[in-house]
């Protein structure tokens, strides 16, 4: 597919490198000529110079047909620009935006543009790490506010309901792993000892979580 | 009227300080305190240093009761950005923009809460310095909306205001002096500034006509 990468820095060139060597026609903008020394040698794509919400230069880099956009400038407020003129100008159909600030990624949720907020990300994962290390997701959804989590459920809770375990809006068992099968409980379904169970859960309340699945190791 | 500046370079100071004179409660917001604190005491105006891409300073700032936004940072994206939110969260009724690269002019519109466009090659001083060939009062231009009207006007040898004190000027009703702009350099004008041939005057008002500043200065 065809790429367009808005800034040529660290992730950007690295990207580029990436989706170049699969194959990919890329073509990488920044304001900064020399942006482009952070490219590999023999890189197959293209580099303009300019600004990543500029008509001239996207129009040169082939934007009208292009698959996809990605804007990883330095400047939150560069890719919003960028990422938006793509996606409502040129219709560009994937479009996706990095962005630092918290309130850059509210702004990008109110645009429709699909962000990955590193500050936000990383605070969460640091977070997470540091308090809840027992509790490793399988998946992330959206910046981590959900994750999917699996365990096994401590023998105290042996015979009780796996949908009490439920909490709404926070906690949701999706799956139970009993003797090497897979199967979503019904309301009723009971936990049997050495149940693996999967659930949903909102990155704030994997405090929560992780009380009903430690309890045993308090008491 | 509330007024709010988002950028301390020189339009936006030069904006804060016209906007003032014509008794608007003025606030400028800069995200470099430096500059803030290097502007405390010489401008009629509430200072504050903040991101105004963030909505929190915005709203600390004021823009909830603002019936005029303008920003006038350095970078196009950033002026979007604020005036975006100025127009969606927070209902600005005017908002106004500075374009910086001539190129970026066709995204300032409505799509990014813009009403008013500035090109950069027309800022305030360049108005004065375009206008400085001709001797004659220029309407410079009209904040019609804010029911301002700005005038500039220059003084020659021939004006009657050459020699003379601010103070010794009878101006129109509801006619203030912005600025003086003296060696290319506005300044605020004290009653006691004498006037030099070379000056240029940016004069507000809410009722004069050209006509009226004119025979006041020359």
């Amino acid at each position: 597919m065809r790429v367009i990468i808005a800034g040529c820095g660290r992730a950007g060139s690295l990207l580029a490198a990436q989706l170049a060597g699969e194959g990919h026609d890329v073509r990488i903008v920044d304001r900064a000529a020399r942006a482009r020394g952070l490219l590999p040698a023999g890189f197959p794509g293209r580099f303009h110079q300019g600004s990543g919400f500029s008509r001239t230069v996207l129009e040169a880099a082939g934007i009208e047909h292009a698959d996809a956009f990605v804007a990883l400038t330095s400047g939150d407020n560069a890719n919003i620009v960028g990422a938006r003129t793509a996606k409502e100008t040129y219709r560009v159909p994937i479009v996706l935006a990095h962005v630092d600030a918290a309130r850059s990624a509210d702004l990008c949720r109110e645009l429709g543009i699909p962000a990955i907020a590193s500050v936000r990300w990383t605070v969460r994962e640091i977070h997470r790490r540091l308090l809840h290390r027992h509790l490793t997701p399988e998946l992330a959804f959206g910046n981590g506010e959900t994750l999917l989590i699996r365990s096994r459920l401590p023998g105290y809770l042996t015979g009780r309901r796996l949908a009490e375990l439920d909490v709404d809006g926070e906690i949701r068992v999706v799956e139970v792993t009993r003797a090497g099968r897979s199967l979503v409980p019904a309301h009723h379904t009971p936990a049997e000892p050495g149940d693996l169970v999967t659930f949903a859960v909102a990155a704030t309340s994997l405090g929560r979580l992780r009380g009903f699945l430690d309890k045993e190791l308090g008491t | 009227m509330k007024a709010l500046i988002a950028g301390a370079g020189r339009l936006g100071t030069q904006i804060a300080q016209v906007l003032a004179a014509a008794r608007n409660e003025v606030t400028l917001v800069d995200v470099d305190e430096d500059r803030v604190a290097a502007l405390a005491g010489r401008l009629p105006v509430r200072l504050l240093a903040g991101d105004a891409c963030d909505p929190a300073v915005l709203e600390h700032a004021g823009a909830l009761t603002a019936g005029l936004l303008v920003a006038t940072t350095g970078d196009d994206e950033d002026n979007l950005v604020v005036s975006l939110l100025a127009k969606r969260r927070f209902a600005v009724p005017r908002v106004a923009a500075r374009v910086n690269d001539e190129e970026n002019t066709w995204l300032f519109d409505h799509r990014w809460g813009v009403d008013t466009a500035v090109p950069a090659a027309t800022p305030l001083i360049s108005l004065i310095e375009e206008a400085t060939g001709a001797t004659d009062t220029v309407a410079l231009l009209r904040l019609s909306k804010a029911g301002v009207d700005v005038i500039e006007t220059a003084i020659t040898p021939r004006s009657r205001a050459a020699g003379r004190t601010l103070a010794e000027i009878a101006l129109p009703e509801g006619t203030v002096v912005a600025t003086v702009v003296r060696e290319g350099r506005p300044t605020v004008p004290a009653p006691g500034m004498r006037l030099r041939p070379g000056d240029e005057l940016l004069v507000v008002s809410h009722t004069a006509t050209e006509g009226e500043i004119h025979a006041a200065f020359q």
